[in-house]
């Protein structure tokens, strides 16, 4: 990370993660965190999770996010473990929270039918450390957001927590 | 009051919390039209069904008169309770709620059924009160014997059933420990069910061939009294304890865990990091998920450069890291192999690191070399 104003950064990370827990909580599934998203940036959300097509065989990439013409975009890779599918998630979804990714002319349509010439505008999860101030804040959030995502993934099955938790 | 009595009291007080608890669960759940509610309304009527038995039971330890038709409706109650909870129960532990003609016709309920119907009917054909809980009465006779039999086997049969749901629902779910702590105890209360009313089959089978009222009564008393309230106690802390005062119990567990659960898996990644110079130790901020993220993408990327096509054992795969780690392997770059040295689910992804790491750890202990100081120490001693 190259010197981010560090007040400026946790500022940001603390506003966005404050207003997904203050409307989710701090427990909330993935379909709960992309409802959220939609809601918050007024655009739809196109959320798929995707095999490496064979054009990015070369790219280094667990999940990406842009904003296309017509909806944003969220793509996690296929065949990562739980934590690694919630952690991109969350980071992808960090970037997309924090307004992070530009507005681009073509449609997802255009894009899925091109992928090659997505990947200038991709705004990829990769294994590196964060190296910006926007790389650091997706990663703060997203391992946030790992947290409140996983301790969805082990609650109780839904009986006994209706049980147990229906106050 | 007597030690028998007190001890009957004490069980039919915690069934009358735990269906006391139920019953409010149910009232809360009235304008719930989701499925699981008919599963509440049947675990309410399973513990219903206890409340006879256990005020039989507390009445003849005080020595008061009962009536035949009390007598005789105890212990098909006491049956019929265990039954329903085993449907109930793997209706609730299952997640699935199954219609009741399904029930109704499934083998395990028409057997049980069956041996109630028959327990039952022995029991009002017989002249008088029977006690089977009593730790004196006994009667050496086939229709007592039949009808004590049935109820204690009924309890074994249909009771390690129960245990068996608990078992593989704890295999299931593993990673909320909250929960896992309330099947523990649940479990464990079926667990001394089961061990009693064996007990209980053996007790009657010793009457029979030695007589002895002073074994007799002991195994009894082991039975009924000690089994019955220990077991009443343990579903009662299972089944009727609020899940919020659970997490706030389990909470000092929890954190203890995490705190060593911490500690390995940030050793973990002390060791991994040479091999991968792309990726740094995270902060040392004890912050778990982040240890955890970041070991998981060293996995992922270490598993493109390693031709494992499964995930290793964690001793072998501490033996792989070590032998690394001391060759002074690096990668920075993907490799050309599809990842797969990680456990996809996340609960078995923190076993596994936490296992690798006590490994490597006894592995480094055992190849450490010896400082000057030891070879003093070493030499002084020989």
């Amino acid at each position: 990370m190259n010197h981010p104003s560090i007040s400026k950064v946790q500022a940001e990370i603390e506003a966005v993660f404050g207003a997904v827990v203050g409307e989710l909580g701090d427990t909330f599934s993935v379909d709960d965190l992309l409802s959220f998203i939609r809601q918050y940036r007024r655009r739809p959300l196109y959320f798929r999770v995707l095999r490496t097509p064979p054009e990015w065989d070369n790219l280094e990439w667990m999940g990406a996010c842009f904003a296309a013409a017509d909806q944003d975009v969220l793509i996690v890779c296929a065949e990562l473990g739980d934590l690694l599918f919630y952690s991109t998630l969350g980071h992808e979804s960090a970037h997309l929270l924090s307004n992070h990714v530009k507005t681009l002319n073509s449609t997802v349509a255009q894009f899925l039918r091109h992928p090659d010439e997505l990947v200038p505008h991709l705004h990829l999860s990769e294994y590196d450390k964060p190296q910006d101030e926007q790389e650091f804040v997706a990663e703060e959030l997203g391992i946030l957001f790992t947290e409140c995502l996983m301790r969805h993934a082990c609650l109780m099955p839904d009986v006994p927590r209706e049980f147990y938790e229906n106050d | 009051m007597s030690i028998f009595a007190f001890g009957r009291l004490i069980s039919l007080l915690a069934v009358a919390l735990t269906m006391t608890y139920i019953g409010y669960r149910t009232y809360l759940m009235r304008d719930d039209p989701s499925p699981s509610r008919s599963i509440i309304i049947m675990m309410f009527v399973g513990a219903a069904f206890e409340i006879l038995p256990c005020i039989n039971a507390y009445q003849e330890a005080l020595e008061l008169p009962m009536p035949k038709w009390q007598n005789v409706l105890g212990y098909p109650m006491f049956s019929s309770a265990i039954l329903l909870g085993y449907f109930t129960l793997k209706q609730f532990l299952n997640n699935q709620v199954s219609p009741l003609r399904d029930i109704l016709g499934h083998r395990i309920f028409l057997i049980t059924a069956a041996l109630i119907g028959i327990e039952a009917t022995i029991l009002s054909l017989r002249q008088g009160s029977t006690s089977f809980t009593d730790g004196v009465y006994f009667e050496p006779s086939w229709s007592y014997t039949a009808a004590c039999s049935i109820y204690y086997l009924i309890f074994v049969g249909v009771g390690s059933l129960i245990v068996g749901l608990f078992w593989k629902d704890l295999k299931r779910y593993k990673a909320n420990l909250a929960y896992r702590v309330r099947r523990l105890v649940s479990m464990l209360g079926l667990i001394v069910v089961v061990a009693a009313t064996l007990l209980g089959e053996v007790n009657l089978a010793l009457s029979f061939l030695l007589d002895d009222p002073k074994l007799r009564f002991t195994l009894n008393w082991i039975v009924q009294d000690v089994g019955k309230t220990l077991a009443c106690l343990l579903l009662l802390i299972g089944f009727g304890v609020p899940q919020s005062i659970f997490i706030k119990a389990v909470r000092p567990l929890e954190r203890y865990l995490e705190h060593r659960h911490y500690a390995k898996l940030y050793y973990l990644c002390q060791k991994i990091s040479p091999l991968l110079p792309r990726l740094s130790v995270p902060q040392h901020d004890q912050n778990i998920w982040r240890v955890l993220i970041r070991l998981a993408e060293m996995r992922d990327y270490l598993g493109t450069n390693s031709p494992y096509t499964a995930v290793l054992p964690p001793r072998a795969e501490a033996d792989y890291l070590f032998g690394l780690i001391n060759n002074g392997a690096r990668f920075d770059k993907l490799g050309p192999y599809k990842p797969s040295l990680s456990p996809k689910d996340y609960y078995e992804f923190l076993q596994h690191n936490l296992r690798v790491a006590d490994h490597l750890k006894q592995l480094e202990a055992r190849h450490r070399p010896l400082s000057s100081s030891m070879i003093e120490d070493h030499l002084a001693q020989t």
